[in-house]
């Protein structure tokens, strides 16, 4: 990947030139972007770019067009994000109200695995988004594991865990937009947030939508990508051109062929079966989690927006047929109503080697595709739109620098989220044939397999992490071990200073906080309502 | 508790309210809302401040008649004790109900303000509404149509930014201690920073004349404080006394 030298002066339409006392020097300025693809991906990363241009060169905005088939559709099923999605939407310049109402969407305030360490009804644990009560000060973990307790991990540190059991909401009607009282992101209707980012780049980010079906793709004589010949609208020229086309990866995968990674030895999912469930009456109880459910070979998905559940299962077509998964995702909706007949989605576990390649960096379902266990799809473009938005170089020549701090930093970004998700399986005591695959050694990442070696011996802390690019801090860490029953050496722990009156005091300060937020907060129905009703206040 | 009954000639003839008992459902309350035709008669009397509906989230103005739940400066020894009786106490115990799309008049049969033999008659002699009555009539017509402005005036300050949380940290003179918090008051910065077109925009609207009242009556602050520690005063003479 050499940059580009000054020859191509005169073949490419954005050359700009400056004139230096020297002589004359040709600079190939970055002047536009072209998104390719209208999902989520491809509207949260032109909007993402938009933004950032207008602050950064208010006289001189950079161009963000994104093209889009008019005969592809959205693949739509990414439902879950990370808190992190209301900063990402805070720097759209989006009300929090408005999009409440229009993607359908609700709070979100952690993940509830339930039958994971075994296959019975009361089996289950929660990974809640607020860090245990003290962390990073003080170690409650190392003192919940030698003292036991009758209370679950995330109980005893926690009071999220209660808040998601009660179905109450993680604020109220007057904490203003965007402010939590218990940390939470959203579930939301992927379809009409694709809708409703599209209206609001178009409309107020000043981000141009072409409706044409990419033809061909032209490359430059130095390899970079040139143009998009589209059938629509002839060719489309732009400096960088992100691939957010979905699993088809149009140009990282069909044009570039950057080889893809996979990991389905790691993760063996690779089918899903998506649906829609009704409640069964408008004031329904939604759930302030994500519900995830082991069955015999996967496991079932279960998200609550305002109007109806997104119900599905994920599972290994090596241990199940495509039948008997949905007998069993039936059998989990119960009598409840089915709204969309289950569709079936072809998945492949693992990402491209590089994401960034020359002038063309992949974003979304192109770049990777990992088993939705904690919602990593919608993050890891916002991240990525992020690090472009901020990073994106002035000129052609430094494109590569960022292109190579870019891509090993989602190489490691995404062996640490398949690390993760592995990990939620490895302490399981399930004994299907899946189960029994899933945590075969064989089948765990030396780095992982390295971590649980040293977590015998210590709790997870931010230390075991080399990466400030770190995507679960720490404390996640430990709500999946010690969730799923992981303990420590006792005899050869490493010690925690904790007294036992401070960690008295800790979990009492955690049962109080519960107690409160139990009777201040409303239920999860009843602050979507009021939101419907009349807004939240900006302040 | 309260007893909801619609108001009608037949059956509420007799009926008389004692006005100087009016304020008895406002005894513990610390906030009294109010709509914008008052704050200039509200703001000689108490700060008024501008507070989120707990219910709708909604901002609200009202008046701040104590420095939390339950605390009412301006009932002294259950009689009330300012110049000014806020639209919500005068209307007391009347409100407007809904009856199948139709505003009626309703009122609260529970209320202590009702007498049978005292007061001030709903009804004269040849069954048409009394002075009285169409005076509330008018008061709850009012109230129906501050609603909307305030909702109108709350948005506007919000678009304009002039909105800005206050937190004050009050000693009395007792030694005890209070924060009042989750209040919003105007932002004197921002006001001043309001560009000409809009300066001249919101004094033709009225809205101008609203936000110096506003302003001005936050200097009731003092008085507010005053007030309490004249009454912390007066009950520790009274214990020293027993």
């Amino acid at each position: 990947m050499k940059p580009i030298k000054g020859g191509a002066f005169g073949c490419r339409p954005f050359v700009r030139c400056i004139t230096f006392n020297s002589g004359v020097r040709i600079v190939n300025t970055i002047d536009s972007i072209v998104v390719v693809g209208g999902g989520t991906a491809g509207w949260l990363t032109a909007g993402r770019l938009a933004v950032e241009q207008r602050s950064r060169h208010p006289g001189r905005p950079v161009d963000v067009t994104l093209v889009e088939s008019p005969n592809v559709p959205i693949v739509g099923v990414g439902e879950g994000t990370w808190p992190t999605m209301r900063a990402t939407l805070k720097r759209l310049e989006i009300s929090e109200t408005e999009f409440i109402r229009e993607c359908d969407a609700t709070f979100k305030q952690g993940a509830k695995f339930a039958k994971w360490s075994k296959n019975c009804d009361d089996d289950f644990y929660y990974h809640p988004l607020m860090i245990p009560q003290g962390f990073p000060n003080t170690d409650l973990a190392t003192h919940w594991l030698t003292n036991g307790g009758d209370d679950s991990f995330s109980n005893a540190v926690c009071f999220q865990e209660q808040l998601c059991e009660n179905g109450v909401a993680p604020k109220t009607i007057s904490t203003p937009e965007y402010t939590s009282v218990a940390n939470y992101a959203y579930h939301l209707d992927a379809g009409k947030f694709a809708q409703y980012l599209q209206k609001h780049c178009t409309e107020s980010l000043g981000v141009t939508h072409l409706l044409a079906d990419v033809a061909a793709v032209k490359n430059s004589d130095d390899g970079d990508i040139h143009a998009l010949v589209t059938a629509q609208a002839g060719e489309v020229m732009g400096d960088l051109f992100v691939d957010c086309t979905g699993f088809s990866a149009l140009l990282i995968g069909q044009h570039y062929a950057v080889p893809f990674r996979d990991c389905s030895s790691v993760l063996q999912i690779d089918r899903a079966l998506a649906t829609h469930v009704a409640y069964p009456a408008d004031d329904s109880p939604i759930a302030c989690h994500t519900i995830s459910t082991g069955q015999s070979a996967g496991w079932v998905w279960d998200i609550g927006l305002r109007h109806r559940r997104g119900v599905g299962y994920v599972y290994s077509s090596e241990h199940i047929s495509d039948d008997q998964a949905e007998h069993e995702l039936r059998a989990y909706i119960g009598g409840d109503k089915i709204i969309s007949e289950p569709r079936r989605i072809d998945i492949k576990s693992g990402h491209r080697e590089h994401f960034w390649y020359r002038n063309c960096v992949a974003v979304g379902l192109s770049a990777g595709f990992l088993e939705p266990l904690e919602a990593s799809a919608i993050v890891l473009v916002e991240l990525s739109a992020n690090m472009i938005a901020e990073q994106l170089p002035t000129t052609r020549s430094t494109m590569d620098i960022v292109a190579k701090r870019f891509n090993s930093t989602f190489l490691y970004r995404w062996q640490r989220i398949i690390d993760f998700l592995k990990l939620h399986y490895l302490l399981s005591k399930r004994d299907e044939p899946f189960w029994r695959s899933m945590t075969d050694c064989n089948s765990i990442p030396e780095s992982l397999a390295e971590q649980l070696e040293l977590w015998r011996y210590q709790v997870p802390c931010d230390h075991d992490f080399d990466s400030n690019n770190e995507v679960f801090p720490a404390a996640s860490y430990q709500y999946v071990l010690y969730g799923m029953g992981f303990n420590i050496d006792a005899q050869n722990h490493r010690r925690s200073p904790m007294t036992a009156s401070h960690a008295a005091q800790e979990y009492l300060r955690n049962a109080q906080i519960t107690q409160q937020a139990l009777s201040k907060l409303p239920s999860h129905r009843e602050l979507i309502n009021k939101i419907h009703d009349y807004g939240m206040q900006t302040i | 508790m309260s007893n909801i009954v619609s108001l009608n000639f037949d059956h509420h003839s007799t009926l008389q309210v004692q006005a100087n008992l009016r304020h008895s459902s406002a005894i513990n309350q610390h906030l009294m809302p109010l709509v914008p035709s008052e704050f200039g008669r509200a703001s000689s009397c108490f700060p008024i401040v501008i507070v989120k509906s707990e219910d709708t989230g909604q901002f609200t103005f009202s008046a701040m008649m104590g420095f939390g739940p339950g605390e009412n400066l301006f009932v002294r020894e259950g009689l009330w004790d300012a110049d000014y009786e806020p639209l919500q106490i005068q209307r007391q115990p009347f409100f407007v109900g809904d009856d199948n799309g139709n505003r009626v008049v309703c009122f609260d049969s529970d209320s202590a303000a009702l007498s049978s033999d005292v007061g001030e008659p709903l009804f004269t002699s040849s069954s048409q509404p009394s002075d009285y009555l169409e005076t509330v009539q008018q008061i709850l017509n009012e109230l129906v149509n501050g609603e909307q402005e305030s909702r109108e005036l709350a948005s506007q300050l919000l678009d304009l930014d002039l909105l800005t949380p206050f937190s004050i940290d009050i000693e009395f003179n007792d030694a005890s201690k209070q924060s009042v918090q989750g209040a919003y008051m105007l932002n004197e910065s921002k006001i001043a920073e309001l560009d000409d077109q809009t300066v001249l925009a919101l004094h033709r609207s009225g809205a101008m004349g609203l936000i110096h009242t506003l302003r001005c009556s936050m200097h009731q602050i003092p008085n507010l404080i005053a007030r309490k520690n004249r009454m912390l005063e007066v009950a520790k003479s009274w214990f020293e006394r027993a």
